[in-house]
């Protein structure tokens, strides 16, 4: 049974970094010994594309490099949500992508 | 008693509302009369926020100040509207409030100085244009995204004591249009971004690198996307066309989205701008 995290408790809209990064701190905290954690996204109307990067993209990257334990799932969220957060994880992939091939010219 | 931009001219709607007017000095008189009687629309909500922060900035000075509202209707009712005069410390000079309603402002002008006051008001912005306007609800989504990023950047980026403003208006003619402006009163985008980018010396070659992917002088890769994600939301939405300008320092750069593309222009400035202002309409398909 994986730990949920319902966002919509916090707001129907979630916009700015400071939020993201106090929310993120949260589930941290709530779910540290846990092995998958549901971020719910059902009742949320918007998120900022800040938000999703701070937020979301930020415990995916996370969850790949073990700094957590757990992995990332996401439920409930509408088109709309999906997308923003989509673009976020894909800006977020290629740039460590950039960042590992820019380290790579250097060394 | 000094009268202050008593020359003021017709329109708010030149430039998106931009005019060299509402000078920030210091050596000006202890009090000043605002004349907006001959004012006519559209008055776009760059103007307002322009007029607002003068009236801010001159109080915080210590200056008293009067302001003479638009006599023309719509105007006037813009300017009621919009909220741009805080009567605490502003005497409105034979002033009548408007009977009509026409629902111009979707957002009176707003001082931003948190998070939580960004995430109220982009809130209330795309909560009113999805569930009272049709004709441009369709920029709801849109709307939500440029007023969170765009207010976030001014208050992380834009430091100053006045903090930061927005407003947002909606238009019906000559077609279904939101106009969105939000200000700041700090360092500016160019020296911003200088700080990881020195040597884009011309601001308007920096404004005009600030809007691509990754673009940002907090140094890290995953930043910088204020400004694209704000188009990208505008390209998802159900849009004719949508228009940006930003002002800062010595740089213009306007950012055009018609059928779908983006089309960057960068301009010298007229004159030296403090701070960042920025003007953004969003022109709804439907209608």
């Amino acid at each position: 049974m994986p730990f949920r995290f319902h966002l919509a408790d916090f707001g129907s809209t979630l916009s700015t970094r400071p939020r993201a990064i106090e929310l993120r701190e949260t589930l941290i905290q709530a779910a540290r010994d846990e092995a998958e954690v549901e971020l719910d996204f059902d009742g949320v109307l918007s998120v900022s594309y800040s938000f999703a990067d701070e937020f979301v993209a930020t415990l995916a990257e996370k969850s790949a490099d073990a700094s957590v334990t757990f992995v990332v799932r996401l439920t409930g969220a509408s088109s709309e949500v999906e997308r923003v957060i989509d673009r976020a994880i894909a800006y977020r992939q290629s740039s460590a992508l950039a960042s590992t091939c820019t380290d790579a010219a250097l060394a | 008693m000094v009268e202050w931009l008593k020359s003021i001219r017709r329109t708010g709607g030149a430039e998106g509302g931009w005019r060299e007017d509402f000078p920030l000095n210091r050596e000006m008189p202890g009090e000043l009369i605002v004349d907006c009687e001959v004012l006519e629309p559209p008055v776009y909500s760059l103007f307002w926020l322009r007029l607002r922060t003068f009236l801010d900035w001159h109080h915080a000075q210590g200056r008293s100040l009067r302001v003479i509202p638009p006599a023309n209707g719509q105007a006037r009712e813009s300017f009621h509207q919009m909220q741009v005069v805080d009567p605490s410390y502003v005497e409105l000079q034979g002033d009548e409030k408007p009977n009509t309603h026409n629902g111009i402002a979707i957002l009176p002008v707003t001082r931003i100085a948190d998070y939580t006051t960004v995430e109220t008001v982009a809130e209330n912005a795309r909560e009113i244009l999805e569930y009272q306007y049709t004709d441009v609800s369709p920029l709801g989504q849109a709307c939500y995204m440029a007023v969170s990023e765009l207010c976030a950047n001014a208050i992380e980026h834009g430091r100053n004591d006045l903090g930061a403003y927005v407003a947002v208006q909606r238009f019906s003619e000559p077609r279904p249009q939101v106009s969105i402006a939000i200000s700041d009163l700090g360092i500016g985008i160019p020296e911003h971004i200088r700080q990881r980018y020195p040597e884009w010396f011309d601001d308007s070659f920096a404004i005009a690198h600030a809007m691509d992917p990754r673009i940002s002088g907090t140094g890290h890769t995953h930043r910088g996307n204020g400004f694209p994600e704000t188009f990208e939301a505008a390209l998802a939405s159900s849009l004719s066309a949508a228009r940006l300008d930003v002002h800062s320092a010595s740089g213009f750069v306007r950012t055009q989205i018609v059928q779908e593309k983006r089309k960057v222009d960068a301009f010298p400035a007229a004159a030296f701008k403090r701070g960042t202002w920025i003007a953004y309409d969003l022109v709804s398909a439907a209608g």
